[in-house]
């Protein structure tokens, strides 16, 4: 190992450390500067990719928590919006946060979120170039999903949870019954917004997703609803930029 | 557009303004890896203001003096974000913010040895063969003093660019806040430092912590340039002449009036530097 390496490998060990371990020819209080930035650093941006879990919990239980995670993960990327990933996996592991078994579901909508903000561009589908479509040719037309879109199924009534706690939120009540929730996150011309689906229009789009064109969806959401909105549903996801227009 | 004199961190926050911008010369750094990402708002954003100023592309996560070789995947995204914007300059740190694939926010130091300038120096040739451009190397600002060095660190920024023909980037800021915590005159490292080789100046405010028995000046991007460092800034310029200087500000956001009054103030003091900007080349790509 050359002495750059070593030195490189103690520095980093005591880094992330709980304790400050002594190293020879460093001063530990200057050590501590590189510790606390390093610390403060990745608190920061775990923070930024998680908004509405910070909200949720307040800061001192969201930095404890966030040290855990920095101790448990280490960082793969030096871009901000790929950090934190594993953390809700990491939350619903967290013993602390037993009590609050949404938190995880909440950090998975808060990561999609941050998904759809940095995807991909791309042209998205208006309902005009639907409306060309005749009969048969809707039926067989296959829709993208738009790289910004994403689905999300949550337990614990965290749809309605994350509503309430978003930072731009505009609902006023909760009301929570610990239900299964759908919802979709998509990004339109004035930012990434999240839409409560009900479970079978989640089921619709999820059909798309998966490729089916629009006649296989229709038939599978019909088969649990004879009376899905299906012309009504699809205006729905038109208008909030769900599908890419492929053409 | 006009030859870049001094320029402004760019801030998400300050768009309008920076977009509305009209003084003669200004031109905005942007940290590379926030705009690593596919698309979206932040992309569309730096593109528009991409066609109306010159941008230098400023990258803190490349980690050059990692005993590892830079990641390729970075570079390549580095790339992309230098392609998109047409940057007029591309600069990153003589520091370390990587250790086995396991990533640092922030930029560490290490002891400067002659092998470590050989592994930096072999790290800035794949970086600059990668980008296919020259880069500059900013000096770090530095709390920790280590025994272990071999190299002044001017001396060490002079053979990084004898070996690799990168330029440099000097930060004033930092070269005060590091003589203040680890020792050695600020004056006296300007003057040793190689006037062609420069290619930018930044300039930042610092704070004072009291840690243990010692005061040490932190880095913070966050208040406003020191009188000290304008000296120092002024000193520099006297001496090496016109270049694109920087006003960095990264925390406790002012109002983007309060940082056009810091740039006026460098851009002022560039136009009375003795030295024509035009007459160094050490931006050009």
């Amino acid at each position: 190992m050359s002495a750059l390496a070593k030195f490189q490998f103690a520095f980093a060990s005591n880094l992330l450390s709980r304790e400050l371990i002594d190293l020879p020819a460093c001063d530990s209080a200057a050590m501590n500067v590189y510790r606390n930035t390093v610390i403060k650093g990745l608190i920061d941006a775990l923070a930024a990719n998680y908004p509405t879990v910070l909200k949720l919990v307040g800061e001192e239980w969201f930095d404890a928590a966030a040290s855990e995670f920095i101790r448990s993960s280490s960082a793969s990327t030096s871009v901000l919006a790929e950090y934190g990933k594993e953390f809700a996996t990491f939350l619903s592991n967290f013993s602390p946060a037993v009590e609050l078994p949404y938190l995880s579901e909440i950090a998975n909508i808060d990561w999609l979120w941050t998904e759809s903000c940095f995807a991909l561009d791309a042209p998205t589908l208006r309902s005009f170039s639907l409306q060309a479509l005749q009969g048969e040719q809707l039926l067989n037309a296959r829709l993208q999903l738009h790289p910004a879109t994403r689905l999300c199924a949550c337990k614990h009534s965290a749809v309605t949870i994350w509503l309430h706690n978003h930072a731009n939120s505009v609902y006023a009540e909760l009301n929570i019954d610990g239900s299964d929730e759908e919802a979709l996150i998509t990004r339109t011309q004035s930012g990434v917004i999240l839409t409560p689906l009900s479970i079978i229009e989640h089921r619709f789009v999820s059909e798309i997703q998966n490729g089916a064109t629009l006649g296989e969806a229709a038939m599978t959401v019909l088969s649990f609803d004879p009376q899905f909105p299906l012309a009504a549903t699809l205006a729905k996801l038109i208008n909030v930029d769900c599908f890419a227009d492929t053409n | 557009m006009t030859h870049p004199t001094a320029g402004l961190g760019f801030k998400p926050e300050h768009f309008a303004e920076a977009l509305a911008c009209s003084a003669a010369g200004m031109w905005y750094e942007i940290h590379a890896e926030n705009y690593m990402v596919a698309g979206g708002a932040r992309l569309s954003m730096l593109n528009t203001l991409a066609d109306r100023y010159p941008i230098s592309v400023h990258g803190v996560g490349l980690s050059l003096a990692s005993v590892d070789e830079p990641d390729y995947q970075h570079l390549l995204k580095l790339k992309q974000v230098v392609d998109r914007t047409e940057a007029f300059v591309v600069s990153e740190h003589l520091a370390w913010t990587r250790w086995q694939g396991n990533c640092f926010p922030d930029l560490l130091p290490f002891p400067r040895t002659t092998e470590a300038l050989q592994i930096i120096a072999r790290n800035i040739d794949i970086a600059q063969n990668t980008l296919q451009r020259k880069l500059l190397i900013e000096n770090p600002s530095l709390y920790l003093s280590l025994n272990t060095h071999e190299w002044c660190e001017t001396d060490f920024l002079k053979a990084l660019v004898n070996r690799t023909g990168c330029g440099l980037l000097v930060d004033v800021n930092n070269i005060y806040v590091s003589s203040n915590n680890v020792g050695g005159d600020a004056y006296t490292y300007l003057d040793q430092l190689p006037a062609n080789d420069i290619g930018e100046i930044h300039l930042a405010g610092h704070v004072g912590e009291t840690h243990g028995d010692a005061t040490l000046l932190i880095d913070t991007h966050g208040a406003a340039i020191s009188d000290e460092v304008w000296n120092l800034y002024e000193h520099l310029i006297n001496r090496i002449g016109s270049r694109p200087t920087l006003i960095e500000r990264d925390n406790n956001l002012p109002a983007f009036a309060e940082l056009l009054y810091e740039r006026n103030r460098a851009e002022q003091l560039l136009t009375l530097s003795t030295n024509p900007l035009e007459s160094v080349n050490v931006c050009v790509g």
